[in-house]
């Protein structure tokens, strides 16, 4: 593969289904690997879907088109035999809720052992007697304590973030390029949030593997990837370098989610700037931009012409309005 | 007060528990070792000694040498209930495993696949369970011919229905579950999913119904025997004994009610084992113990 041609590519990936809920609505999405990029936005902005495409594992009634390749092949119309050999090996994905994501029946070393089995097929049959020693260094990679007695050990006898850990583990047994965290973090609390974070921004650099790092997160986010697209209503509408998004927010979109995440420097009891609305219901059509009735900036051609996408760069926003036509960015981020 | 009454519901609970285990521990070491404890043969005829009344008589018929007595036809009753033992355990046996294992798969199948399959397992097993399930038995047996084996496979398909449906429901509820996502995401397929990741999850219920199914497989053999559709005599199938002892059961009880009571200890031996069996795998259980 050369470094030109990109680990993941989604172009004017739609997906919708019957009954006229359309989820993505033409999202585009360039992965290379080592890479690590955020997806950020609401509850219902398509970034779970996004997720679920690049796996193959959008249900069946789901109605695609637009274009959607990996490491160069395109996954129209695959078996589900090919998915099966992606997934895992080459995709692999931890979930939110990491005590239910392992299975309650089987020890933290079957599950590992599992893993390895699978990433290695050579495993089962040449190494075995080593297995257990790999399960173990695995552990010690995501910074288990105590790797020996917790092999032994069922996931409820687990921690949130020991689990957590656990299904990173075996997301890295398999060795996999692209590595899909759906809200990691979510469920921890903020100590071990900072440390699972810290944890897969080194793994995805000593191994040089993707990351495709969904959250609603903005500081999240931001600790983590390299780039950032935020997304609305199925649609990115802006992305760039996480730094540039944060410091110089060009979308309304955007600067409105930073407005509405307290600050060290905010005053005590002030209020924060919500975003007054909820994201449109999937089966609504837009005649002009999707975000033109909770937009504080909005003008009247908003409602009724598509905006374009207007790229400078690395960046590119999905917005009609001029970067100077803005009331000025002091919404950004302050650090 | 209170703590005191739970203490002696948990010490009822625990005897009749210990007595069922007591029970069928008796039965299976009777099964394993029959040849070896019962003092006659019980296909054997003593000549003379017909319908001599057990132990419990003080008249001067008894023989020491039949504890139980004898049958109409000058059979051991004690050897042939121990033998019977062999029969309705191994019946009860092979109906729970097979109809377990039948109602796994289907189960699994239904759960999986859903949609048409599903309907298709689902209606059919709705269809089994509309019918009586001794009639369903006798049907079966009438077509097949009466036999043991043929009384066993009806017994099984009345008792498949139970263990589908508990199958299914059991698998639906767990492939709602975050790990099984993450193991369709780790590039399993549907066979694995289902045999390693969820029916390991499913075991307690499949095995509370296993137990059960264990004494209803063992009562309708017995019930078909009875009738006449199931062992074929002179087998000695306890429901085949209650069969030839009706005719008496006026000037010797003993004949039909020995048998009777084999039968009633067994099946209820295993609805205790399997009432206990759904309290130790529920969750819920330990949580109103713990407190």
């Amino acid at each position: 593969m050369s470094s030109a041609s990109p680990l993941l590519e989604l172009r004017d990936w739609r997906v919708s289904f019957p009954g006229g809920a359309q989820v993505l609505r033409g999202m585009n999405l360039q992965l290379r690997s080592g890479e690590r990029v955020a997806l950020v936005g609401e509850s219902g902005s398509g970034k779970s879907m996004t997720g679920l495409s690049i796996l193959g594992l959008l249900p069946d009634s789901a109605v695609t088109s637009g274009m959607l390749s990996w490491k160069g092949e395109s996954c129209e119309r695959r078996s589900e035999s090919w998915w099966r050999e992606r997934r895992g090996r080459e995709i692999a994905m931890i979930f939110q809720d990491p005590i239910s994501s392992l299975n309650p029946a089987y020890s933290v070393e079957w599950q590992l052992r599992e893993a390895l089995g699978r990433g290695d097929p050579e495993e089962s049959s040449s190494r075995v007697g080593s297995s257990r020693e790999r399960a173990l260094e695995l552990l010690r990679q995501v910074g288990v304590t105590a790797p020996e007695s917790r092999l032994s050990q069922f996931p409820h006898q687990l921690s949130g973030g020991m689990c957590q850990r656990v299904m990173i583990a075996q997301a890295l047994a398999m060795r996999p390029q692209l590595l899909i965290a759906d809200e990691p973090t979510t469920a921890l609390d903020a100590t071990v949030q900072m440390q699972v974070l810290e944890l897969l921004y080194r793994v995805s650099e000593t191994r040089q593997m993707a990351m495709l790092f969904v959250t609603h997160d903005l500081a999240v986010a931001s600790r983590i990837a390299d780039r950032i697209l935020v997304m609305y209503a199925g649609q990115v509408v802006e992305q760039g370098s996480a730094r540039e998004v944060l410091r110089t927010p060009q979308h309304p979109y955007t600067r409105a989610l930073l407005a509405a995440r307290p600050h060290l420097d905010t005053p005590p009891r002030s209020r924060l700037a919500p975003l007054e609305g909820v994201v449109p219901p999937a089966t609504s059509e837009f005649p002009g931009c999707a975000l033109a009735d909770r937009c504080r900036e909005s003008i009247e051609a908003c409602h009724r012409e598509r905006p374009p996408w207007k790229v400078n760069g690395e960046r590119g926003r999905l917005c009609m309005l001029d970067v100077g036509e803005r009331s000025g960015s002091s919404a950004g981020c302050q650090s | 007060m209170k703590g005191k009454r739970a203490f002696a519901a948990f010490r009822i609970s625990f005897g009749s528990a210990g007595a069922a285990i007591a029970v069928l521990v008796a039965a299976t070491l009777t099964v394993l070792a029959a040849d070896f404890i019962s003092p006659h043969d019980p296909l054997q005829t003593f000549e003379g000694a017909y319908r001599l009344p057990g132990f419990w008589s003080s008249e001067a018929h008894y023989d020491p040498r039949f504890v139980l007595g004898t049958d109409d036809v000058g059979r051991d009753v004690l050897s042939r209930l121990l033998h019977g033992a062999r029969w309705s355990m191994l019946a009860g046996l092979a109906v729970a495993v097979l109809a377990t294992a039948l109602g796994v798969i289907l189960g699994s199948f239904a759960a999986w696949w859903g949609r048409s399959v599903d309907a298709l397992i689902s209606r059919a097993m709705d269809v089994l369970m509309a019918l009586p399930s001794i009639l369903l038995a006798i049907v079966v047996v009438t077509i097949l011919g009466p036999s043991l084996l043929n009384a066993i496979l009806a017994a099984t398909l009345t008792a498949i229905p139970g263990i589908t449906r508990v199958v299914r429901a059991q698998l639906m509820l767990e492939m709602s579950k975050p790990y099984v996502a993450a193991a369709r995401i780790a590039g399993a397929g549907g066979f694995r999913i289902v045999l390693r990741e969820l029916l390991p999850n499913c075991g307690g219920p499949i095995l509370v119904q296993a137990t059960l199914g264990f004494g209803d497989g063992l009562l309708n053999v017995a019930a078909l025997g009875f009738l006449g559709l199931g062992a074929r005599p002179p087998a000695p199938e306890w429901g085949a004994m209650l069969a030839d002892a009706r005719g008496f059961v006026e000037s010797d009880p003993a004949l039909v009610t020995l048998p009777g009571l084999c039968i009633f200890l067994v099946i209820w031996a295993f609805n205790i084992l399997g009432d206990e069996v759904r309290d130790h795998c529920d969750p819920k259980t330990h949580l109103r113990e713990a407190r």
